[in-house]
């Protein structure tokens, strides 16, 4: 078996589980269920990563994504104490317009990317170091700005949640 | 061929590590009882073979016979699923961790940024496991650990800067290597408020007392895997342990200079050369082990918000002020 071959299965291994997966965190009633497999997609995400020899990558992937963002989505998920969801007309009335925006999406998507070459896999040199000096050099601007960005966020979080209701005042 | 051949050796690396870490686990269940009851004055297993010593292999077949219980309102899907989430997250951690020189099976070059992010995925386990038993009590031992194990992976991660800082490196192998340069061989003298939130963090991490609150038995019963019995459960106690030896293994390589010892202590008794670096590493290794056994032996239980506290206002600025002090000494 050559290496080409191992990698293509491998490859139409991770597109398919990640396509059934995607659907199955939109298709289940069932909220945690949908965590259950966004976890498990997330994962897979962060190996695909693998196959462009971008670890430094695939760490983050897991340690943003799923070490972060995702324990927070259950824990809020958790608090509200949301049961099944129900198929109520509140909800499915934009149905046709979230499938057309997704045609758009897909459509803009193909017509972008269909012109794309290799470009001599950069990422591979995308070790930490490279990662660092590139971030407070050449991108310190955009760094500093989204930074600031998220102390805002931070801020503005801590102000909402602050907000006492108005007896306690 | 060659590809084929590089999985096949994985295989077998792996398989041999795992039989050597589930043994270790087993034994560390009987050291803990026997350590434990010395400390209070008790004998510990005495039982089943001379000493007890083959305590472990009697716990392991009757758990293996025990009845596989499901609530009748859990969520069959994810109850099931949740050991293994918990258990794989746990075992996944040990493939980039270096025993010996050269001994590992994945030396990748962001090894200890892996460590961390895997081993924040037995939140999960833990999460799943105490929504999925549709129980009050396990609840709110998930809710109560998810909460702690955010804090303090922050605190975790932050007392490892410092290391990282030092050895310029996030690969295990280098930042050992990186330790030997010095005189003293550890980065733990140049580190040590770095050691101290580590180990303070560590034990909250594994769910350890005194920070054991998610399975705090005089309130809680057993917290999250309170629904659980045979096989799964064990698989959850399995986990917990693992995580105990990825923590002190993190902190043997990280702190303790992995498996080389101090150059000035080679170049005064030239004899210790001899030794394989394996055994100072599980040497290393085994003194963690026994801290989380000393400490659950002497130190009582810290209480909720006592244990949010030191999270948030004493271990993270400690953590923070550490780095500041390393960054001034590596630029100075």
């Amino acid at each position: 078996m050559s290496p080409l071959l191992i990698e293509n299965v491998f490859l139409i291994y991770f597109f398919v589980s990640l396509s059934l997966l995607s659907l199955a965190v939109v298709a289940s009633k069932n909220i945690i269920r949908s965590a259950f497999f966004l976890l498990i997609f997330l994962l897979h995400v962060a190996a695909l990563f693998l196959f462009l020899n971008a670890e430094f990558l695939m760490v983050i992937q897991i340690i943003v994504y799923v070490g972060g963002v995702l324990v927070l989505f259950i824990f809020a998920i958790m608090v509200m104490n949301l049961k099944e969801e129900l198929k109520h007309r509140r909800f499915i009335k934009f149905g046709l317009v979230g499938v057309l925006t997704g045609v758009v999406f897909f459509i803009g998507l193909y017509i972008f990317l269909k012109e794309t070459k290799e470009s001599g896999n950069f990422l591979t040199n995308a070790s930490v170091e490279n990662f660092g000096k590139l971030l407070f050099s050449y991108y310190l601007l955009p760094f500093e700005i989204l930074s600031v960005v998220l102390l805002i966020a931070l801020v503005g979080g801590l102000a909402i949640a602050k907000k006492l209701p108005k007896e306690d005042r | 061929m060659d590809t084929v051949y590089l999985i096949f050796i994985t295989t077998v690396k792996t398989a041999v590590y795992f039989g050597i870490l589930l043994l270790h686990v087993a034994y560390a269940t009987y050291t803990e009882r026997k350590v434990i009851g010395h400390i209070q004055l008790r004998l510990g297993p005495m039982i089943v073979g001379p000493h007890g010593i083959l305590q472990p292999i009697a716990d392991i077949v009757k758990l293996l016979f025990k009845e596989d219980i499901i609530p009748a309102k859990a969520d069959k899907f994810i109850f099931k699923l949740a050991p293994f989430v918990s258990l794989s997250a746990a075992l996944s951690t040990f493939a980039v961790i270096p025993v010996n020189k050269n001994w590992v099976i994945s030396d990748i070059n962001v090894g200890l940024l892996y460590v961390l992010g895997i081993a924040g995925l037995g939140t999960y386990g833990v999460i799943f496991s105490g929504w999925a038993s549709n129980s009050k009590y396990a609840f709110l031992g998930s809710l109560r650990s998810t909460a702690q194990m955010i804090s303090y992976e922050v605190a975790l991660g932050l007392s490892l800067v410092g290391v990282v800082l030092m050895a310029e490196s996030f690969n295990l192998s280098e930042i050992v290597n990186r330790q030997n340069e010095y005189w003293y061989g550890m980065f733990l003298f140049p580190q040590i408020i770095g050691y101290f939130v580590f180990v303070v963090s560590m034990l909250a991490e594994t769910n350890r007392l005194p920070f054991d609150l998610p399975e705090a038995e005089t309130e809680l019963v057993a917290g999250y895997f309170v629904e659980y019995s045979g096989i799964r459960f064990s698989l959850f106690y399995l986990a917990e342990y693992l995580a105990m030896f990825c923590m002190s293994s993190l902190a043997a390589i990280c702190f303790w200079g992995g498996w080389s010892i101090p150059p000035i202590l080679v170049k005064t008794f030239p004899f210790l050369s001899i030794i394989p670096g394996v055994v100072w590493f599980l040497l290393k290794v085994y003194f963690h082990i026994f801290l989380f056994f000393w400490l659950r032996g002497t130190l009582p239980r810290y209480r909720y918000d006592q244990l949010m506290a030191i999270g948030w206002k004493i271990l993270i600025p400690l953590a923070l002020i550490n780095i500041v002090i390393t960054s001034l000494l590596k630029i100075l």
